[in-house]
């Protein structure tokens, strides 16, 4: 159903996205929620451009920023997240193995997709890097294909950067064959700080 | 071929072993490929590289932040982080500073780091003072520079290490690749072997069917032969019986000749029972002939009217002396339903019965013999008629019957010698009762006698539907029949009783005598008792004496019942007062009007004949030749010697007889003879080169002038012309026509001589 439903839009917002900007709109436009609800759907289908700043701005450390293609920034030309932003959003969690790892290891987090949406994300690539500057591409395709997490947890305690934290792109490998190649674990990167939408 | 069979399941087996081994390194290279995809190593040479470069990026911050009044000692603590992330990292891939295989120096360096970082982690807390803290971070950068070569050498040996881990895959799986594609070159020769061999399977099966429609083509070749063969085997045996034929008709010509002269009654008999004798085998050879036909499916049947009571009366005729010298009875008779005139082939009934009764005298020993028609079913059309033989023979085991009817079948092997036979017999009879729609069976039991049946259906004749009135005895005559055999009495009673006579029965001389006298004492004397010659206690001769020497039975007309043998001698019952004879077994179909005959015409005793004596025409026709003319009679077969002898005896002449040229060669030699009779086809000498001895110079015969004439059974042109060329005088063909033959002694004896007279 899930996927059913990603298919038909570039990034169709989920009910749980919806829900996140639904609770941050209230308070600053009341009863013209509905209205702003239509308008946000109208910029993911692509109607708008991206104007509108609807990211409360971050209250703790930065640990994530989202530039380029992106409809809500909460800091110029950027979209700013602290740890409480993403533990805000709706956590999902699964086992895999991986390549980084030699057992299986439970990660958790928001899925990357939400994190898109929560952003405004418009566009195709993503060019991600890493604290140590590491960078990478993936397909905006790939968050709606794959349930990939933007991993805060390992086994459910938070990732320092010495272990690879704050964040960690995962794919669920364990869950499609497919992802097992170094395609994907090149994707994955770790100790990520920043997501340029293009 | 079993040895072909196994190479292919042997290469089938292989052709499996070959794809299981191709999948197996397959998968192995699947998984070798997938494993090193997984907790990939290879990242261990960039991890590495990472470590060297991320603790150059630390000595540059640090130096960078040494410079600074107010060093950022977050971005401090942040590079510390990462660069303690990266050395972490080499611990997941065993290249951690406490890990085993790592080279001391390398564990020195790492156990440096460690240190460097520890101060690092010092310094990023703040505690110290600026001036302090960046003289302290310059030192640690200074110290992490000292570390560059060692983690650069550490970097390059990681590479290489990977360089040889790679190389080392790459030989796994390129030593897989090369199985796998030594096994393909192996299925590739095990497949091209299979099709090899189903091409082979292929051209065999062409080859098969190619042979097969040879053999078909050979085969309708042989058939064709075998049926020409047939043909030819027909025409053998239409020659050969007609070959034989011929002298057999001979011999009934000659039969009949003698029944044209004056003969005793006996003679008469004697030459009647050859002369049906005669019939009955040129009825077999017909026979034979007939087998030939219906084995090739050409017997049809003929469509002739006869009397089927006749018929009956003729097979039982045919077989009354063989019953006789048996001492069995033989009866026959047609149930009163049976239509008198029917439309069919006589010929083929009289067979069937013919081989039904001969089969059941020759197993029979004593006893007696029943045919019976009767008629199953009856309509204006046809009839289908039922025959019943029914003997007290040594029957049948009942495993065995079933068997009977096939060809060349004999109930017993071993009795082949004791019954003979060729066991054809009844093969025909089931073919022959089939042809004319009926079936052939039997009822048996061992020792208990046999009942054959069979059934025919036959057309009715026209004149049968305006039925011949049967003949009639004179109204109410009274008649007793005498016969210790109950099935006689009973089959004589109920003949006359259907021809209107009031008649009775007795199963004994004394019986006989008190019958007659209580009808004489009822006053309704016996017109005719009908006396069984043969019976125990009083026997016919004793009983006819009997009533004859009674003044009171005088009314009472006697018939006897003789047999064949008796009958040839009636002068031993007539004069006891017989007025006639009827012989056993009594014919159905004239058996009426015989006693009609015997008893209207109130003939006299029949006198016997002079008999034996030769008719006087016969023998006048050799008048003109000398008396005392000696012949002699050159002839292998015993037959045709006993009868030529009997012939020329009968003409006054005297014969002496030899078996072969060489013997007729012996006598000419010390007897004179006046004629020499030739049967030119003998062994040992034939007739041509005894003749050839006989008339050459330095011959020792007394006579080399002595008339010949020969005896040809081949009435060809061609014969003639040999035989005179071979010296002799003339030639009679056989079979030998009387006539003939008397006009040849009569052109070659020599002549009577008035003077010697």
């Amino acid at each position: 159903m899930d996927r059913a439903n990603l298919s038909r839009g570039p990034l169709a917002m989920t009910s749980s996205a919806s829900q996140l900007l639904n609770h941050r709109l209230h308070p600053l436009v009341g009863e013209l929620a509905l209205l702003r609800i239509l308008l946000v759907l109208g910029l993911f289908a692509g109607f708008l451009v991206p104007h509108a700043s609807a990211l409360r701005p971050p209250t703790g450390k930065i640990i994530l920023t989202i530039t380029g293609n992106i409809a809500f920034t909460n800091a110029p030309d950027k979209a700013e997240f602290d740890l409480a932003m993403l533990e805000a959003l709706p956590q999902h969690s699964f086992s895999t193995r991986t390549p980084w790892y030699p057992k299986a290891r439970t990660f958790s987090g928001p899925r990357l997709r939400d994190v898109l949406v929560a952003a405004g994300a418009q566009g195709d690539t993503l060019l991600v890097t890493a604290l140590n500057d590491y960078k990478t591409t993936l397909p905006v395709n790939d968050a709606r294909e794959f349930d990939v997490i933007l991993a805060l947890r390992l086994d459910d305690k938070p990732m320092t950067v010495r272990e690879k934290g704050p964040l960690f792109i995962i794919y669920p490998f364990d869950s499609k064959k497919e992802l097992n190649t170094e395609l994907y674990y090149n994707r994955s990167a770790w100790q990520l700080r920043k997501i340029d939408v293009r | 071929m079993r040895l072909y069979r196994r190479a292919v399941v042997a290469m089938g087996i292989s052709l499996l072993v070959a794809f299981t081994a191709i999948f197996i390194v397959q998968a192995r290279q699947y998984r070798l490929l997938t494993q090193s995809l997984r907790f990939s190593e290879d990242n261990g040479p960039w991890s590495c590289f990472q470590l060297e470069s991320e603790t150059m990026r630390m000595a540059e911050a640090l130096r960078d932040e040494s410079t600074h009044e107010a060093p950022d000692l977050e971005r401090i603590g942040l590079r510390c982080d990462i660069l303690v992330s990266r050395i972490y990292i080499l611990d997941a891939f065993q290249l951690a500073p406490n890990a085993r295989s790592l080279a001391p120096h390398y564990r020195e360096m790492f156990t440096k780091l460690h240190g460097l970082v520890k101060q690092i982690d010092g310094l990023s807390k703040g505690e110290l003072p600026t001036a302090e803290l960046r003289r302290q971070m310059d030192r640690v950068a200074h110290g992490l520079d000292g570390l560059g070569e060692a983690l650069h050498d550490f970097s390059l040996e990681s590479q290489q290490r990977e360089a040889e881990r790679v190389g080392a895959h790459n030989d796994t799986i390129r030593r897989q690749i090369f199985w796998g594609l030594l096994l393909t070159v192996f299925q590739c020769a095990l497949t091209l072997t299979l099709a090899l061999v189903v091409y082979r399977q292929f051209s065999t099966l062409s080859k098969r069917q190619r042979e097969l429609q040879t053999l078909a083509g050979s085969l309708e070749v042989a058939s064709t032969e075998a049926q020409q063969a047939n043909r030819s085997k027909s025409e053998f045996l239409a020659n050969m019986s007609h070959e034989i034929r011929t002298p057999m008709n001979g011999v009934i010509g000659m039969i009949e000749a003698i029944l044209d002269t004056d003969l005793s009654a006996a003679q008469r008999r004697h030459a009647q029972i050859a002369k049906s004798s005669g019939e009955a085998l040129l009825t077999l050879l017909n026979d034979i002939l007939d087998f030939s036909k219906i084995e090739a499916g050409k017997l049809s049947l003929e469509s002739i009217d006869f009397d089927l009571t006749r018929l009956v009366d003729d097979v039982a005729a045919t077989f009354a002396t063989r019953a006789d010298n048996k001492k069995i009875e033989l009866i026959c008779s047609v149930a009163p339903g049976v239509p008198a005139r029917l439309r069919g082939d006589p010929g083929r009934v009289r067979q069937i019965l013919n081989n039904l009764v001969g089969n059941a005298i020759k197993f029979t020993h004593e006893g007696e013999i029943t045919v019976l028609v009767s008629a199953d079913t009856v309509d204006a059309a046809s009839a289908t008629l039922r025959f019943r033989v029914r003997d007290t023979g040594i029957g049948i085991p009942l495993e065995k019957q079933d068997k009977l009817f096939g060809k060349f079948i004999q109930v017993d092997a071993s009795n082949t010698r004791k019954y003979g036979g060729t066991g054809l017999g009844l093969a025909i009879s089931k073919q022959l009762a089939e042809l004319m729609g009926g079936a052939i069976g039997l009822e048996s039991k061992p020792n208990a006698g046999s009942e054959f049946w069979f059934t025919a259906r036959l057309v009715r004749s026209p004149e049968s539907t305006q039925a011949r009135p049967a003949a009639r005895l004179p109204g109410q005559l009274r008649a007793l029949v005498v016969d210790d055999h109950p099935k006689v009495r009973e089959m004589l009673v109920a003949r006359l009783i259907r021809a209107g006579a009031l008649a009775d029965e007795a199963s004994s001389g004394a019986a006989a005598l008190a019958s007659l006298h209580a009808a004489v004492s009822e006053g309704r004397p016996f017109t005719l008792a009908l006396i069984d010659l043969n019976m125990p206690t009083m026997d016919g001769a004793t009983l006819g004496w009997a009533i004859r020497s009674d003044p009171a039975l005088a009314v009472t007309r006697l018939v006897a019942l003789a047999s064949t043998e008796e009958a040839t001698s009636p002068e031993r019952f007539q004069p006891i007062g017989f007025c006639g004879y009827v012989t056993k077994p009594v014919r159905q179909s004239d058996f009426i009007e015989s006693l009609i005959s015997l008893i209207d015409a109130r003939t006299p005793v029949p006198r016997p004949s002079s008999g034996g004596t030769l008719s006087t025409p016969l023998r006048a026709q050799l008048s003109g030749v000398r008396a005392g003319a000696r012949l002699l009679l050159v002839e292998d077969n015993p037959t045709n010697q006993i009868v030529a002898l009997d012939l020329l005896e009968k003409l006054g002449l005297t014969v002496d007889a030899v078996d072969h040229g060489e013997e007729a060669l012996r006598r000419l030699s010390h007897t004179s003879y006046d004629l020499v009779l030739m049967d030119v086809q003998m062994p040992e000498m034939d007739g041509f080169e005894a003749c050839r001895r006989i008339r050459s110079l330095d011959t020792s015969v007394l006579n080399r002038n002595v008339p010949i004439i020969a005896m040809t059974a081949h009435a060809m042109q061609g014969d003639l012309e040999r035989c005179l060329k071979a010296g002799m005088n003339d030639h009679v063909t056989k079979p030998i026509s009387r006539q003939a033959l008397v006009d040849a002694l009569l052109r070659w004896l020599p002549k009577q001589e008035p003077a010697t007279v």
